[in-house]
């Protein structure tokens, strides 16, 4: 038996999986903003991380039998937001080879609501920065399963992270 | 896991200030959801019908 398992997370959950829908109301929530957030340091722009932010609402609706509370809700919840962002990220990236390609700067210009804010902070990171640090503290990717994704070795993965956390730590003390 | 790491980038995420979704996407959810589970609802009533019974539908 898991210590998680009487949470007031996870007292919603069998209240949902009871068919108290309005109880998924209130996991809702309590981390629709949080889910916000994720989806938009991933995908960089407003609209489509209300998209996405409200798929994955849909996703966890469908899939919330899947949960089994042996580790918190909020694990669970924010590592289905990075993989469902990040197969969002491959699909549009596959479907754009052809047309135009748009980087996430031009997306941020576009984004009408973006502050200065973001945009001078998710304009210090690449797409590939983002979907690393998504991984790590998002999905809780440990650090050998995200040297196999991209590709790198396990001491490379640590080393990436380490650097860019410096990194955004310079940016969010400035 | 690396707290003072994962502290970073909470607040890298607080930084972005992007603001609480609005009270027309949750009911956008929450219709959905509800929609679901009135279809998940009909699924299992469906899935009750003994077979024998659907072959007769489908026949006549």
């Amino acid at each position: 038996m898991s210590s998680n398992e009487h949470s007031p997370d996870n007292d919603l959950v069998d209240a949902i999986t009871q068919g108290d829908i309005q109880a998924f109301e209130g996991l809702y929530d309590r981390y629709a903003g949080k889910v916000l957030k994720r989806c938009f340091f991933i995908c960089a722009n407003q609209e489509e991380a209300l998209d996405l932010m409200q798929e994955i609402w849909i996703k966890v609706f469908l899939h919330l039998h899947d949960f089994k509370k042996q580790a918190a809700f909020s694990s669970w919840l924010y590592r289905l937001t990075t993989n469902h962002c990040l197969n969002y990220i491959k699909s549009k990236a596959h479907s754009e080879q052809s047309g135009t390609q748009q980087t996430s700067e031009e997306l941020i210009h576009e984004d009408s609501t973006s502050t200065i804010d973001v945009h001078h902070l998710l304009q210090k990171l690449s797409l590939e920065d983002r979907t690393i640090l998504a991984m790590k503290f998002m999905g809780e990717y440990t650090y050998e399963e995200i040297a196999s994704i991209c590709e790198i070795s396990v001491s490379a993965a640590k080393m990436r992270v380490s650097r860019l956390i410096t990194k955004l730590r310079e940016e969010v003390n400035t | 896991m690396n707290d003072e790491e994962d502290l970073v980038f909470e607040q890298v995420l607080d930084a972005l200030h992007i603001p609480e979704p609005d009270q027309r996407t949750k009911e956008q959810v929450m219709r959905a959801v509800f929609f679901l589970s009135v279809a998940k609802e009909i699924g299992a009533f469906h899935a009750s019908i003994p077979g024998t019974l659907l072959d007769d539908l489908i026949s006549e």
